[in-house]
């Protein structure tokens, strides 16, 4: 029970740690095992990244906590040039609880936060016609907070869950420029608000022992945006007196809905194979750029009042995941462990994924920039015993992902990038510290 | 437990806290409605009694010596208000919100085994993570009661039991401010297309809390939280029809709470515990709440109009206790009150343009808590209700009479006759009163 309650107050905390979204993690994995499988670990997955990978393993019994780092470096290039995508970084926190119930049955929760260096969001937007890697962008740069809770009995458990995010509204901004007997002045009122979203998370799993296989489901989240703003001008002698009203409105950093089939072979002793399939629908994707609407009265007027691209078209993608994890001959270095097993355990660890591009070719104004990645991953565990009344492990991975070349050739040269070329390669290095309580 | 320790360790302990209480938090709701039931009943003098979750706010030096193994509390809270200016009400943003307190001790073993406790107090709104209103310079409102209830508060603390007598703790208060360039820019299609890059930067504070229990019956308590506040600043410029417009928009203290050192002393007369606590808030510290506005257009360059210094240091105090009965062999009841009072924060200069409202404040809280034993756990009831009451504001605007016209004067359209014309709605008497009621119900259990 005092598990229990010390894990309510950490997971208060990590709850408030912000807002949230799939984003990092759900990319590059929650923690550095996950992140060496390339995330292949639906059906084996660490209970303390149940609600990231599949909510059903927090119903495993027992209390564990896990801090770790990832930093990811991105040369991702169009036309050779830089798209001057920014790095992600930060730090991942994560909680499991569970406890065993009568009748074989166990029941648990999960938490699982992200939290970048540097902000807790960023909300991007390039103009809409400028090439841009939008799975790179804002997707990536924002904190996560995914909630999961699970019921296990025997060797079937299901889980279900929530992502967090917040849009950003409001009434807007109005900007007052005036005038009166003491001079000019400029006054502001501002009206802004963060309201919460969220997205559904579901997780099965079935262990038979030498094989396992998981399920899961994540439901689609994006950031909107939606910014209003008046300019009120009243000059003497101003040829520009009016007013203006500019309205954005947007979808930042969309995460698709993710499906995900998974097994977990022991074809060793030692030896674990992990294989994933996971769908992602981004044939759903809004326009990943904003749509404006002006409406000026003022001494001059542009030519074009209003912008609005159409849905991008973005194709559905199918990733298939392996992973392959060889363990010390006294187990994985999270397994249980006896009070008096203080023997040191270790684990390497290995990945692949190939990630083919959601974006179709490109003919009109926008020029998404995107290929098909291929991913290689590697990692290692070590567990070093009980501390305090602590089972301590760590553990390390890094990863590299190669973008294909891809050219891109609109039907028309008059058309903004007629013509351009895709590459880049991305690294990821996590590395992760996890304590199960007695 | 008495306190035997060396004088280096109290003095260590107070300096630390000192060193790492550099400038700026607090917790907003807590602060204008109250924390749980227990909080609003007794006025906010918890600093030395609260040992749950709460402690995460009053002080998480309380937390560390607290006795049980862990405890969670939900409590609704909700205000009405009676606020005033001009003979208009105020309306009271996000009065509703819900209230959750966490504690525990981790379950360490070996020299840490009950040395370390975390707690976690909150208040979440119903729909929104925050909702900041900046508001137009000449609009009367009372800044101590905008933008303060209108957002998440999350502070997670640590308590660090250093010996029976003593506990350290500290605290962080979290959100984000805004930061970033938004442009609107001529694009391939020869339509506007824009270019935002808006950062939500993690802003943190933090709470530094020492209990001392001096004898069985009587602690002392140290509390500093550093001031809070929302950077915003946001650059937009566009292109409209060939001529630029630019516009910065800087708020460097929105959603402000000033840095307050709280002193606190309780001390228990048979199961009667009362507190006393004196309160310094840094209000000084804050510029003003409006945006300040920088705007360029061809030929010309408009900035806002500097202010006053509006704020002004407060020194309040707070006296809460309680009385507990055992009522049969597994209940028990808790009688809860407790008076708090707080001067203005308005230092009284003579506003120009601008409206700011404020008065003395006179806080009375009265509640209880029914608590029964159910296998083997404590489960607790309680309900708190506050009446803050606001004394008057009058304050005469001037009217400018001869250009160049004072920032503390108003004027009218017209540089020949200023004193005519006058359209500011705080004059010719900018005026106001009021008052704010509080009351949380909410349940809890000890684990």
């Amino acid at each position: 029970m005092r598990r229990l309650a010390f894990a309510s107050v950490v997971s208060s905390m990590l709850c408030t740690a912000t807002i949230a979204r799939a984003g990092a993690p759900a990319r590059f994995g929650h923690g550095a095992r996950s992140t060496a499988l390339v995330r292949a670990d639906v059906a084996d997955t660490d209970p303390t990244n149940a609600s990231v990978q599949n909510a059903a393993f927090a119903a495993e019994p027992g209390a564990r906590t896990r801090v770790g780092y990832m930093h990811g470096l991105f040369d991702l290039r169009v036309h050779d040039q830089s798209a001057n995508v920014r790095d992600v970084a930060g730090i991942d926190a994560a909680l499991q609880i569970g406890i065993r119930l009568p009748a074989s049955f166990s029941a648990g929760f999960a938490l699982a936060a992200h939290l970048p260096n540097t902000a807790i969001a960023h909300i991007g937007f390039r103009p809409g016609t400028e090439p841009q890697f939008f799975q790179y962008e804002s997707v990536l740069q924002r904190a996560t907070f995914d909630l999961a809770l699970a019921a296990r009995r025997g060797p079937f458990a299901v889980g279900v869950g929530a992502a967090f995010a917040l849009d950003m509204g409001g009434t807007g901004t109005t900007v007052s420029l005036g005038q009166d007997a003491q001079g000019t002045y400029a006054d502001a009122a501002s009206d802004i608000r963060l309201d919460y979203r969220a997205a559904p998370i579901v997780g099965l799993s079935l262990n038979l022992g030498r094989a396992a296989f998981g399920t899961t489901y994540r439901g689609a989240l994006a950031v909107g945006l939606a910014v209003d703003s008046d300019i009120r001008i009243a000059l003497a002698e101003n040829p520009l007196n009016g007013t203006t009203s500019i309205t954005v409105r947007g979808v930042s950093g969309y995460d698709p809905a993710r499906f995900a089939l998974g097994a977990r072979v022991t074809v060793h002793p030692r030896l674990s194979l992990h294989a994933a399939i996971e769908f992602l629908r981004y044939s759903a994707a809004p326009p990943p750029v904003a749509n404006v609407t002006l409406d000026v009265r003022l001494g001059t007027s542009p030519g074009r009042t209003e912008v609005e691209f159409v849905a991008p078209r973005f194709l559905d993608v199918l990733i298939p995941r392996i992973g392959l994890e060889w363990a010390s001959p006294s187990g994985r270095p999270g397994d249980a462990r006896k009070n008096d097993d203080r023997r040191i355990r270790w684990a390497a660890r290995a990945g692949y994924a190939l990630e083919p591009s959601p974006v179709p070719h490109q003919r009109g104004f926008t020029s998404y920039a995107d290929a098909t990645s291929h991913s290689f991953a590697l990692g290692a565990g070590l567990g070093i015993g009980r501390f305090w009344g602590v089972d301590l492990r760590f553990d390390i991975a890094g990863r590299a992902s190669v973008l294909a070349a891809r050219t891109e050739r609109k039907a028309s040269l008059a058309l903004p990038y007629s013509t351009y070329d895709v590459e880049g390669k991305t690294f990821v290095l996590a590395t992760s510290v996890e304590g199960v309580f007695r | 437990m008495v306190f035997l320790g060396p004088p280096w360790v109290l003095a260590s302990g107070c300096v630390m806290a000192a060193l790492l209480a550099p400038q700026q938090t607090y917790a907003s709701a807590f602060d204008v409605q109250g924390l749980g039931p227990e909080g609003v009943a007794e006025a906010g003098a918890r600093t030395t009694s609260a040992e749950d979750g709460g402690a995460a706010f009053f002080n998480p030096g309380s937390l560390a010596l607290g006795q049980n193994a862990a405890t969670l509390a939900i409590a609704p809270i909700v205000s009405v208000a009676t606020l005033r200016a001009q003979d208009s009400p105020l309306p009271f943003e996000d009065p509703f919100g819900i209230t959750l307190t966490a504690s525990a001790s981790i379950p360490f073993e070996g020299p840490l085994a009950n040395r370390l406790r975390l707690g976690f107090s909150g208040h979440f709104l119903p729909t929104t993570a925050l909702r900041l209103l900046v508001r137009s310079r000449e609009q009367p409102f009372y800044p101590y009661y905008d933008n303060r209830t209108q957002r998440l508060v999350a502070v997670p603390a640590l308590g660090i039991r250093v010996a029976k007598w003593l506990g350290i703790g500290f605290g962080a208060n979290v959100l984000a401010g805004v930061q970033g360039p938004a442009k609107l820019e001529k694009g391939a299609t020869g339509a506007p297309e824009p270019r935002i890059d808006i950062a939500a930067n993690t802003v943190i504070s933090g709470i530094f809390g020492i209990r001392i229990d001096t004898t069985h019956r009587s602690r002392i308590a140290l509390v500093v939280r550093q001031s809070f506040g929302i950077p915003l600043d946001i650059d937009t410029t566009a292109d409209m029809g060939g001529v630029p417009l630019a516009t910065n928009l800087k708020a460097p203290s929105a959603m402000f709470d000033p840095l307050t050192i709280v002193l606190a002393s309780g001390f228990d007369i048979g199961h009667f515990h009362v507190e006393g606590d004196i309160s310094y808030a840094k209000w000084s510290d804050w510029q003003n709440p409006f945006l300040t506005v920088q705007s360029t257009l061809p030929g010309v360059n408009l900035v806002s109009r500097s202010s006053p210094r509006f704020f002004r240091d407060t020194m309040s105090f707070r006296i809460g206790g309680h009385q507990p009965w055992r009522t049969s062999a597994t209940t028990s009841l808790v009688l809860r009150a407790g008076i708090a009072a707080e001067p203005t924060n308005l230092a009284g200069a003579l506003q120009g343009m601008t409206n700011l409202v404020d008065g003395n404040k006179l806080t009375l809280g009265l509640g209880a808590t029914f608590a029964k034993h159910v296998l083997g756990k404590t489960v607790r009831i309680g309900f708190g209700a506050s009446g803050q009451f606001v004394s008057g504001f009058t304050q005469d605007k001037q009217p400018c009479q001869a250009v160049p016209c004072p920032v503390t004067t108003v004027a009218g359209p017209d540089p020949n006759r200023p004193s005519t014309g006058i359209t500011n709605p705080g004059y010719p008497r900018l005026t106001a009163s009021g008052a704010l009621f509080s009351f949380s119900l909410g349940a809890g259990v000890d684990l």
